[in-house]
């Protein structure tokens, strides 16, 4: 009995040994390739580098636009005051005494350009925080199990062990989503970096162009805003002269204060913009250093930001 | 830009103004004057000027417009291939969660057989 127990269990013992041996080599090389493929993952991070200061940007400029929207509106509507109090010194009235300031066509292009930078912005901030890595794991993991189950079903049916090696699934699986994942982050990181570099010279172009038309002194928009704010404040005086008692003249004397506030905030508000629109030309163009050449683009970011929010404010205390 | 007439004769309407402003009480003829001159260089000349200038930055604006839109369409066709990418792996996932049903279920029937 003791022979034949040592027999018995002396020959499987050297059988499995083999066997053991054999699979501790495969589990040692496909752990070392799971390694190989995790490191290899986590190197394509699911977003871009650039996703926080894109996201930044995109917000920035969104707000950005909302406020110079207002800031058209402002004009527009100061413009048909100045318009009023020119036509009211006539004895009839015509169309040739409403001459606005921008047409139709005008006013179009310009909100144009705002939506055009608006949806650039938008979309860049898509490409670079699109998590479509977070779906391509999804898919190839569902792959894996699918095809272990496979397997699994094959070896059940067919009773043949070790038709396939442990793990072979997870490996070439592994490799599939690395490679997929790398040529997606590289379509995405180089597409991030053209754009950027391809769009820099326009982004300057329309921030300059708009920050022309509101700055102050002499942009455009804000010497037409002061001219018509100007003209309401002679329209308030006259009434103010002309005035007989006391009370009518303290009624006009709150206007005109009422109309030095707005255009105070108004020429502020366009100042605002015209530096904001600077300071997104200058985000944009650290921006593509960042992707470029690695060079930080936080401070140009946090500029944009606090002039974003100062002309947020500015815009806010002009509905009151 | 200094040399702009439109930014020399708006320097000009600015001192008009100030003067108008500054002098209405003391000196209210001059301040009149200082008034009528500035409505007469505003209206006949600064704002017809604004006015064709913004014209002209309008015809830069619609060139603008349309670069950054055919930059945006680049983003658009980069955005459209990674999501055909997501959708390719996902198509091979699909086709193999398929064939795995196929096979769990001919597995069952050559057991029953």
């Amino acid at each position: 009995m003791r022979l034949l127990s040592r027999r018995i269990t002396y020959k499987p013992l050297s059988a499995d040994t083999g066997q053991t041996g054999l699979q501790s080599q495969r589990s040692v090389f496909f752990v070392i390739v799971l390694l190989l493929l995790l490191s290899l993952t986590a190197a394509c991070s699911s977003t871009s580098h650039m996703a926080g200061p894109l996201t930044a940007f995109s917000s920035a400029t969104g707000d950005a636009a909302i406020a110079t929207r207002a800031g058209i509106e402002t004009l527009q509507n100061a413009d048909l005051d100045k318009s009023a109090y020119n036509a009211s010194k006539n004895s009839s009235l015509n169309e040739d005494l409403f001459p606005f300031f921008l047409s139709t066509g005008d006013v179009y292009q310009r909100l144009l350009v705002l939506d055009a930078l608006s949806m650039y912005a938008s979309r860049m901030k898509q490409l670079a925080g699109t998590d479509k890595l977070g779906d391509i794991n999804r898919n190839f993991a569902d792959l894996k199990t699918s095809l272990d189950s496979a397997a699994a079903s094959i070896k059940k049916v067919s009773g043949v062990k070790n038709q396939l090696p442990e793990g072979v699934f997870e490996v070439l699986t592994g490799i599939g989503q690395v490679i997929v994942n790398l040529h997606v982050a590289d379509i995405r990181e180089k597409t991030i970096s053209t754009a950027l570099e391809k769009t820099d010279p326009f982004i300057t172009r329309a921030c300059e162009l708009i920050a022309s038309e509101y700055s102050g002194p002499h942009g455009l928009f804000y010497d037409q805003l002061q001219a018509s704010y100007r003209t309401l404040q002679l329209s308030a005086d006259d009434d103010f002269k002309s005035s007989s008692n006391a009370q009518a003249k303290l009624k006009v004397s709150r206007e005109y204060g009422l109309l030095l506030k707005k255009k105070r905030l108004g020429l502020s508000l366009f100042d605002s913009i015209a530096n904001s629109y600077l300071k997104i030309a200058g985000a944009h163009n650290a921006m593509l250093l960042q992707a470029r050449d690695n060079i930080q683009s936080d401070d140009a970011l946090n500029s944009l930001n606090a002039q974003i929010e100062y002309t947020k404010f500015i815009y806010s205390q002009l509905g009151k | 830009m200094s040399y702009d007439p439109y930014f020399v004769l708006s320097d000009f309407a600015d001192e008009l103004w100030n003067l108008y402003q500054n002098t209405m009480l003391t000196q209210p003829k001059d301040s009149e004057q200082a008034r009528s001159m500035y409505e007469a260089l505003e209206n006949i000349y600064l704002e017809p000027i604004r006015r064709s200038k913004a014209r002209e930055n309008t015809e830069k604006y619609r060139a603008v417009a349309s670069e950054l839109k055919d930059q945006t369409e680049y983003i658009d066709k980069q955005i459209r291939r990674i999501a055909e990418i997501t959708e390719n792996t996902r198509k091979i996932s699909e086709c193999a969660a398929i064939f795995d049903r196929v096979i769990a279920t001919a597995a069952k029937f050559l057991v029953l057989l």
